[in-house]
């Protein structure tokens, strides 16, 4: 196995059954994710693109065909050892930041290192600089609906990035339209600031998008169409 | 509308319904199984009031003796025959030299021929002797031998023209459905006479009549009623000049006893079935409260389908049509669902002998019955209930978006009960209101508007503490959840307990929804251990002993042998003699009822007004004092306000009589009420009436142990005879709990019934068992044991609105908790936490709570034991079942838990994907409650 590769997915398919009708959502899709990338998704409504990020995210199961997170093949793991993967590996920013309410901005980034046991003066420490990062510090005891969306975006974005120190490399940032709820200006800024934190922390970034200039600012991009590929590296 | 857009239909929620059924089907379940608990136990009504014996109808008119073969001929009636009667007097002078007391009474005279003992052979019974056979002949009712001692050959003077001749007692006889005694109009006839001795124009007819009485059902009462009218008219239609409609007066006039019976029994059971239904007012209030809920929560849930709709060109208008229209269909669909669920319902409630206590054997022998009058009451509670709470709900959600955009006389106004804190003014009133009304005992209960206005205040109460509660939730969730995070880690506290603070409104009415369903168990619980003790601790005051006996000065010679066999008997312990004597206080005419004991003896068989025996009170040493201080007097204190006595002080009191007595007495204790004995009563034809001291007005049975003094029986007795110028009781201690009827049937075997004054007696057994085994007591413990039950339903109603409420919001956060890693366990953590919040904020909220209501609800049952008359000085005694409250509490918390686990359960088991890519967003300018 390339220890290059992050994501590895091999002939994954997805299908969804509603009662008699299947919805193809995926189709025997192939492809390999580099460490360190930032990788567009993009194609057509119903193509396919969530349905992606959400098996690389271990969120979904394939119906077919094998995923493999950084040389470990998820498909046939059980909900505790995905949870683990989660946990350690995997990281989301959505496009309806689905921060947690009652939490404030510094306690929704905190979270993570909550979950993976991280003591809590390195927690402090971690939460600090990430705020930092994102240029929110003033606004930290803060809790979402006090946020404006920009601002609950970065939030998101320094959660995602909110893991045990010396695991960045392995760390995968899925970002699904992570601009999709914000303005023109607003999103090109938070775009800038996922891709270079997550560059910059040593990690992948995949994002779902309709932007081209989204896909402008990625080091490749996936198009997708009727649930394949079509342009595979 | 003019047109409907696409989609509106589409909106529908399963989930959303089926909590809102869940909740509605408490309504139509309660009314329901209260009405049919009612009807099927009035069956036992229904046997009594139809047991009017033999005879059924009785037929009295002009020329009757005319239609005789004409009644006998109609249909229905089984049995008809004439009774020959007149009306007359019957006396026996007095004979002092052979002791026999002179009696008069008067009534009617029977010459019933054999036709009608033969077609009513049961009427009259032959108890001793004979029939008479000649004029100078007559048989009288049994009564007179048991009260006024008549013995076969005894003669009498009987009158029947005004005109006194002597007849000869050959035999006694008793009369169906006439039990014993004394009193004149008691009687259906006091004697039987030979045919001839009521000649022709002193003679009078009536007819009596027997009917098919199998058409006569419980299950039809209207229809049976009917039956009954439909003969008793057939009977007036005979006389020819009858019409019903232009000539209402017959020659035949009827009276039916078995449509009298069956009015009866359609009246009670109509009040009773309002009255059971008004006295589940609380748990109305209960199962209101969360119909409210329901409907907040439907309505909320479609807040963004409206929106949505609205958006499109919608009206408002429209949208609350569709409401109306799902809520008025789900409380039709819940009357479906409720009528079962009641008639299941009131089979727990048939089954219980008293609060939580079953005979299971009742569920199968007990009758069922529905009738069409509980079913329409089941539905207009199942419907009309929610669509009015729909109709509240709209007012107050209108009221407060006119309060949120200042629009308005209104706004301005929930702005100034806003600064003034409304609900902490209504707390502090409503509070220090019911202190007073719950402390003030008898002259509260005894006050019309004050003890209407004590079952009310809880309610204002309740209103200010759940939204205080809401306040304090939504303000210390914070709090809270920094606190719990040493105990149920950080995680839970942070994210579960906050949450409640968010969901405040729906955590605070699932919170007191708790409180309140837990202190309508604890009150029944207490009420049902406190009224019989009550019962029982008030009729130790009103006997005077566990068992009193009224004795008969004239046996005055077998006293001695008849407290030998009293005390000799198995389930005595001890006995006393005490008289009592009313002696005027003053020259305006106020007196008091003297009581005089043996106070060494009466101390062990006596109780004080708190119900203790007297040797284990406070008036121990008082009572003490009574033996060594012979002229002491212990005065109760209202005596002692009114003449001004303080102890020390000498008491003067005079006999009543002519010669004026005068008699002195050193007032040595004051006591809030002293014993009392049973009334006597005097059997002249004229009374009865109590000997009456002369009394201030309110004395006639209404302060119970009030205006008495009790003083040594020896003193007195050197003043006055004690067997001719006293009343004299015979004061029995029993065994705990003995059956005193079963004494009292020793006694009276062994011809002991002598010594007692007309078989007078009285006993705290009796006066509990009656009260206990009366049809509406059992009647109100079987019903509070079923809405127990159903306050479960409440429960899980409320606390499934609350676990649905915002439930998409919750199922993303769960999502999201796990898409970052964490585990079930913890996630299962963060929804117990917030359960195990609520559950203790409730226990915090009941603790606060219970007592206010509890000692409202506490104080109103006890009107339920004294009667109208009586007023007695403690109105309850308040006892607290720790055992039973513990269970309750138990039950309640398990039922609770088990459902938070089922909720926490389930509520992990989400699909991430599909909950975390909804389009929905719960926070910032899009979320929040309404």
């Amino acid at each position: 196995m390339n220890t290059d590769t992050i994501v590895d997915l091999q002939n994954v398919s997805r299908i969804y059954r509603m009662g008699e009708i299947e919805v193809h959502a995926l189709r025997g899709v192939s492809l390999q994710i580099k460490r360190g990338q930032a990788i567009g998704i993009m194609g057509p409504s119903g193509s396919g693109k969530t349905t992606l990020l959400n098996l690389i995210g271990a969120l979904d199961r394939p119906t077919g065909g094998r995923v493999i997170v950084d040389d470990v093949d998820i498909t046939e793991m059980s909900e505790s050892q995905l949870t683990n993967i989660r946990r350690d590996k995997i990281s989301y920013v959505f496009q309806f930041f689905n921060l947690i309410p009652v939490l404030t901005a510094y306690e929704n980034i905190e979270l993570p290192l909550l979950i993976s046991g991280v003591e809590e003066d390195k927690r402090k420490e971690q939460v600090d600089h990430l705020l930092s990062l994102v240029g929110l510090t003033e606004r930290a005891e803060h809790r979402p609906d006090e946020l404006s969306g920009g601002e609950q975006q970065r939030i998101a974005i320094a959660r995602a990035l909110a893991k045990p120190k010396g695991s960045a490399s392995s760390i995968v940032v899925l970002a699904d339209e992570p601009t999709g709820d914000l303005d023109h200006g607003t999103g090109e800024e938070i775009l800038e600031i996922l891709v270079s934190l997550t560059k910059g922390e040593g990690g992948t970034l995949i994002t779902v998008t309709h932007d081209p200039e989204v896909g402008d600012m990625m080091d490749y991009v996936y198009r997708m169409r009727d649930g394949q590929v079509e342009n595979p590296q | 509308m003019a047109a409907v857009p696409v989609g509106y239909e589409a909106f529908h929620s399963l989930r959303r319904r089926s909590v809102t059924l869940l909740c509605f089907i408490l309504a139509s379940t309660m009314a329901m199984g209260i009405t049919v608990f009612v009807d099927s136990y009035s069956v036992h009504e229904w046997d009594k009031n139809l047991d009017v014996g033999d005879v059924a109808i009785r037929v009295t008119g002009y020329n009757i003796q005319n239609y005789i073969d004409d009644i006998q001929a109609l249909s229905s009636i089984t049995r008809a025959e004439s009774l020959r009667y007149g009306y007359g007097n019957l006396e026996r002078p007095a004979n002092e030299t052979e002791g026999i007391s002179e009696f008069y009474t008067w009534g009617h005279i029977l010459t019933p021929t054999q036709d009608f003992l033969d077609a009513f052979p049961d009427y009259i019974t032959l108890v001793r002797g004979r029939m008479p056979e000649n004029v100078s002949e007559i048989t009288v009712i049994n009564s007179l031998s048991t009260y006024y001692e008549v013995e076969i050959g005894d003669e009498l003077q009987l009158s029947i023209n005004d005109i006194f001749t002597p007849v000869e007692v050959v035999g006694f006889y008793s009369q169906e459905n006439i039990g014993d005694s004394p009193y004149y109009w008691d009687y259906e006839s006091i004697a039987i006479v030979h045919y001839n001795r009521i000649q022709a124009l002193e003679a009078q007819l009536q007819v009596l009549i027997d009917v098919d009485r199998s058409p006569l059902t419980a299950f039809n009462p209207s229809g049976s009623l009917a039956h009954m009218n439909d003969i008793d008219n057939s009977i007036r239609m005979l006389d020819p000049n009858y019409d019903p409609v232009y000539n209402q007066y017959s020659d035949l006039w009827v009276q039916d006893y078995l449509a009298s019976g069956i009015s009866a029994y359609m009246y009670w059971v109509q009040g009773t079935r309002i009255a059971e239904m008004l006295r589940a007012s609380s748990i109305l209030l209960l199962v209101i409260l969360v119909t409210f809920l329901a409907i907040r929560h439907n309505v909320n849930e479609r807040r963004y389908e409206e929106s949505m709709l609205v958006s499109r060109g919608a009206a408002k208008g429209d949208l609350e049509r569709i409401v109306t229209r799902e809520i008025l269909e789900l409380s039709i669909v819940s009357c479906l669902l409720g009528i079962p669920l009641g008639l299941l319902f009131s089979r727990i409630a048939i089954s219980a002998t008293s609060f939580f206590s079953f005979d299971l054997n009742l569920l199968m022998t007990e009758p069922i019955l529905v009738s069409l009058d509980s079913l329409i009451i089941a539905v207009i509670v199942g419907v009309a209930l929610p669509m009015l709470t729909l109709g509240g709900y709209r007012a107050v959600y209108s009221t407060k978006k006119k309060v949120e955009e200042e629009r308005g006389r209104i706004a301005k106004i929930a702005k100034g009960l806003h600064l003034i804190r409304w609900d902490s003014l209504v707390v502090v009133i409503g509070g220090l209101l019911l202190l007073a009304l719950s402390t003030g005992g008898s002259s509260v209960t005894s006050n019309i508007l004050l003890s209407l206005l004590l079952p009310i205040i809880p309610l204002p109460l309740f209103l200010g503490i759940a939204s205080l509660s809401m306040k304090a939730l939504r303000s210390g969730a914070n709090r809270i959840s920094r606190g719990m995070k040493r105990f149920v880690g950080e995680i839970p506290s942070s994210i579960g307990i906050r949450r409640i603070g968010k969901e405040a409104s729906s955590a605070g009415a699932a919170a007191m929804v708790l409180v309140l369903a837990i202190c309508l168990s604890w009150n029944s619980a207490i009420v049902d251990v406190s009224l019989p003790v009550t019962a029982e601790y008030q009729a130790r005051l009103a006997v005077g002993s566990d068992l009193t006996f009224i004795l008969d000065e004239l046996s005055y010679g077998i006293w001695d042998e008849f407290i030998t066999n009293v005390t000799n008997n198995g389930l005595t312990t001890a006995a006393s003699v005490v008289s009592e004597k009313p002696l005027a206080l003053s020259a305006e005419g106020g007196g008091a009822a003297f009581l005089a004991i043996n106070p060494a003896e009466y101390s062990s068989i006596g109780y004080d007004y708190l119900g203790n025996q007297l040797n284990d009170s406070e008036m121990s040493s008082t009572i003490n004092q009574l033996q060594t201080t012979p002229d002491g007097a212990i005065v109760t204190s209202d005596l002692a306000i009114a003449y001004d006595l303080n102890v020390g002080d000498i008491l003067r009191a005079s006999a009543m009589d002519e010669s004026a007595l005068l008699v002195t007495f050193r007032v040595i204790g004051i006591a809030e009420a002293l014993s009392e004995m049973p009334d006597v009563y005097d059997w002249y034809p004229y009374g009865p009436y109590p000997i009456s001291p002369f009394m201030p007005y309110y004395y006639w049975g209404s302060q119970v142990g009030k205006w008495r003094v009790m003083v040594n029986r020896e003193y007195l007795g050197s003043q006055f005879n004690l067997v001719n110028e006293t009343s004299n009781f015979l004061c029995v201690k029993t065994t705990e709990n003995a059956n005193t009827t079963i004494i009292v049937d020793d006694l009276l075997a062994s011809g002991g019934g002598i010594a007692f004054q007309d078989d007078e007696w009285d006993s705290v057994y009796e006066r509990v068992h009656n009260y206990i085994d009366n049809t509406q007591y059992r009647m109100e413990r079987a019903i509070d044991t079923m809405l127990t039950v159903l306050t479960v339903g409440s429960i899980v109603g409320a606390f499934s609105i609350y676990a649905v409420e915002g439930l998409r919001a919750r199922r993303r956060e769960i999502a999201l908790l796990r898409s970052v890693g964490a585990s079930k366990s913890t996630i299962i953590k963060a929804q117990g936490a917030e359960m195990l919040v609520l559950v203790l904020f409730s226990l915090f909220l009941l603790l606060l709570y219970s007592p206010l209501f509890l000692s409202t609800s506490i104080s109103s049952a006890s009107r339920s034991t004294s009667s109208i008359y009586d007023v007695y000085p403690i109105a309850v005694f308040p006892v607290i079942p720790w055992y039973t409250i513990l269970a309750v509490l138990g039950f309640f918390i398990v039922t609770v838990t088990m459902f938070i686990i089922v909720i926490a359960a389930l509520s992990s088991k989400i699909k991430l994907a599909e909950s975390l890519n909804t389009a929905w967003a719960e926070s910032g300018p899009y979320g929040g409650e309404v």
